[in-house]
C-alpha cells in the first residue's frame, strides 16, 4: 500500500456483519445492546 | 497466498486492518481465508494496526467479563451471554475461544511485533500466531517477554524482538497505519481493502469476499 493511499473506498457487503469499533464488538442479533455501549461511552466522556 | 513468480498486476492486493484482540478480527480472518482458498487467482495480504482500546494497561487486572462490567457496564449475565454467542459463532469456523483464559491487555507493542515480522517477510504467521495465543492459548500478548517467545515460536530471532520492541523502533509504523485508518474513515476492525479501491467492513461471509475478489480480477482482464 502506498503511503498517500486516502481514495475514497467502494464499501461492499453487509452493513451487520460483526465488527469491532472502539472496545465495543457489535454483535449482528445484539446491535441494541451496541447501541447501549455507545451510549455509556458518550456518557462517560 | 504467496505471490512469488507472478507479474504484479496479476496479484490481488488485500490490506487489512484489525487488532489482535478483536473476537471479529480472527473470525473475519477465517471467513477471508475460506474465500481466498476457494479463489483462483493470487492474493497478497497486509496486516495493518488499528487500537481499539488504546488505553487499555498492560495487565488489566480482570477477566473479559469484569473488563466490558467495567468499562461498558454490562451485567455479568449479559456479558456472559455475550461472550458465549462470540464463542459460538467463533467455533463455527473452527475456532476455540477460550474466554476463561483470556488476558485483556493493551496491544501497541503486538502491532509494533506485526511489524518487525512484517519486515523479515513473516507478518502473516506472526499474526494467526498472536490472534490464537490470545483467544485460545490464554497467552499474555501485551508484555515484551511474551510476545518475543510468541515470536521465537514462528522463528523469528528473540533476542532482536526484545531489543526492537523496547527501543519502540516500529512504533512509527503502527502510527502510519493509523493515520492511514483515519484517511479511508476506518472506524472498525476487521477492515478489508482491496487493490486501495474496494473497502468491506466486519466478519463478512467467504461469499462476500469471493464476490469482491471475483470482482476485482474480472475487472483486471476487461483492462488487458
Amino acid at each position: 500500500m502506498t503511503d498517500a493511499a486516502t481514495g475514497p473506498l467502494t464499501i461492499i457487503g453487509d452493513p451487520a456483519a460483526g465488527a469491532c469499533e472502539g472496545d465495543s464488538c457489535e454483535l449482528p442479533e445484539h446491535r441494541e445492546q451496541a447501541i447501549v455501549n455507545r451510549r455509556l461511552d458518550f456518557d462517560s466522556v | 497466498m504467496d505471490s512469488v513468480g507472478l507479474d504484479v498486476s496479476d496479484v490481488i492486493k488485500v490490506d487489512i486492518w484489525s487488532d489482535v484482540q478483536c473476537p471479529w478480527c480472527y473470525i473475519g480472518k477465517r471467513k477471508f481465508e475460506a474465500a481466498v482458498a476457494d479463489f483462483g487467482g493470487e492474493v497478497e495480504v497486509e496486516y495493518h494496526s488499528f487500537e481499539l482500546a488504546p488505553d487499555t494497561p498492560l495487565d488489566f487486572d480482570g477477566t473479559p467479563k469484569d473488563y466490558l462490567a467495567q468499562r461498558k457496564g454490562i451485567s455479568p449475565s449479559d456479558a456472559d451471554r455475550m461472550l458465549e454467542r462470540v464463542t459460538g459463532i467463533a467455533a463455527s469456523v473452527g475456532l476455540d475461544y477460550d474466554y476463561d483464559h483470556v488476558h485483556q491487555t493493551n496491544t501497541i507493542k503486538a502491532h509494533e511485533l506485526l511489524h518487525y515480522a512484517k519486515s523479515h517477510g513473516r507478518q502473516v504467521e506472526m499474526k494467526e500466531r498472536l490472534l490464537k495465543a490470545y483467544f485460545v492459548d490464554g497467552r499474555h500478548v501485551g508484555r515484551i517477554e511474551d510476545l518475543a517467545d510468541l515470536a521465537a515460536e514462528i522463528g523469528l530471532d528473540r533476542d532482536e524482538v526484545v531489543r526492537v520492541l523496547t527501543d519502540q523502533q516500529y512504533l512509527p509504523d503502527v502510527k502510519a497505519d493509523v493515520a492511514q485508518a483515519e484517511a479511508y474513515g476506518i472506524h472498525g476492525v476487521p477492515f478489508f481493502v482491496f487493490n486501495e479501491k474496494y473497502g468491506v467492513s466486519g466478519a463478512q461471509d467467504p461469499s462476500t469476499f469471493a464476490n469482491v475478489l471475483e470482482q476485482v480480477q474480472s475487472e483486471r482482464e476487461t483492462v488487458k
